[in-house]
């Protein structure tokens, strides 16, 4: 592995880093903790009521 | 690029190959493949340890398992992109998960740990003659599944800044789902089985008065389910080679990842074992010997398995 790749691993890893950083606190974790919040049985009530009102967007 | 090496030699002792030895030698050749599925089946059961109560959490993995699935307790990486973008907010934590673990471990997650991995393998079990692919057009198919991830991520961002997702649909949060067969093999099959508008039977109500477009979606995933199904009877590993927009996306972060496969150049014979045993069609040999910098690489371990010179290894390049 020459120092190109070493190079680019360093960058595509603090980027990562610098993305985890903006994600702290944000809508978007928000977002996956609403539905990890839920468990099974809530999850697939919760699925029931979207797959209810399925023909709207199609 | 495609630099082979020149300086290999015939070993002067000639090598039995793996059928001719004895059993513990036929063990030794398969203790990758056989680790790989045990940890394919435990991550499996880990993945979707709902089903014992484990509660879900909020981390998506960059493999294809769907966030809808009855028991799952992670994200699909993907999904979580697409659900991030059609709530109108830049998915950050998704692809840094993505992109911390491709340059760690390439896409190992692929090949060890995707429920859709495991059920491709199994299905590709099953003996009937395997289509030979020629390596360009393995190379150019592969593009499929970038294009797909481009025209799916893009869609979720039109979905997102059209602010359509007032729709009330779980589909249209996730535009790739429909499409997706590992969320109609281990989510909408339930789904359908437990609470569908149509009797077992995938779809018989067709004619009848209870047709609903929810049943025609469903059909639609079936179909799709089907043709994967039949593709990876004849094209090991087909879905995760050319279509898998996860794996796409993995590809793109993992070519120089830190854990890889290289050839030891005094031991390679050329003989090509590798290349045939390898489910994704890489051209390993075409590659430096110093690591398989190949974006479909998903450091599965069975080259490593089929070399009869243990040429080939896991390695660690920092």
């Amino acid at each position: 592995m020459n120092i190109r790749h070493r190079f680019s691993n360093l960058i595509i890893i603090s980027i990562a880093l610098l993305f985890f950083a903006l994600a702290w606190n944000t809508e978007e974790l928000d977002g996956l903790k609403e539905i990890a919040d839920l468990n099974t049985e809530n999850f697939i009530r919760w699925l029931e009521a979207y797959i209810s009102g399925f023909p709207k967007p199609w | 690029m495609a630099t082979k090496t020149q300086t290999q030699k015939e070993p002067e002792k000639k090598i039995l190959s793996v059928k001719d030895q004895g059993f513990w030698s036929r063990l030794a050749h398969r203790r990758i493949r056989l680790l790989r599925l045990s940890v394919q089946i435990s991550s499996f059961i880990i993945l979707n340890a709902g089903i014992f109560g484990v509660a879900r959490t909020f981390i998506p993995l960059p493999i294809s398992q769907p966030t809808g699935a009855p028991f799952s307790i992670v994200w699909g990486g993907f999904e979580a992109i697409e659900y991030a973008l059609t709530n109108s907010i830049l998915p950050f934590f998704a692809l840094g998960v993505f992109m911390i673990s491709a340059v760690l471990v390439g896409r190992a997650g692929c090949g060890w740990v995707c429920p859709m991995g495991l059920y491709q393998r199994s299905v590709g079990a099953i003996p009937t003659k395997k289509a030979k692919i020629s390596k360009p057009d393995n190379k150019d198919l592969n593009g499929i599944g970038g294009f797909l991830m481009a025209l799916f991520l893009l869609l979720a961002f039109g979905i997102g800044f059209m602010n359509l997702t007032n729709l009330g649909n779980a589909f249209i949060r996730m535009p790739y789902t429909p499409f997706d067969p590992s969320a109609t093999l281990f989510g909408s099959i339930f789904y359908y089985s437990k609470f569908g508008n149509s009797p077992p039977g995938v779809g018989m109500d067709f004619i009848g008065d209870v047709f609903s477009l929810y049943t025609f979606m469903f059909i639609f995933r079936i179909v799709i389910f089907f043709l994967v199904t039949l593709l990876v009877m004849y094209v090991p590993q087909g879905y995760c080679r050319w279509f898998c927009p996860t794996g796409a996306l993995m590809g793109y972060f993992s070519k120089n990842s830190i854990l890889g496969i290289s050839r030891d150049p005094v031991r390679c014979t050329n003989c090509g074992d590798c290349e045939t045993a390898c489910p994704m069609g890489v051209p390993i040999l075409d590659y430096s010997h110093k690591k398989v910098t190949d974006s479909m690489c998903t450091n599965c371990g069975d080259c490593i398995d089929a070399c009869n010179y243990n040429a080939i290894n896991f390695s660690l390049n920092f």
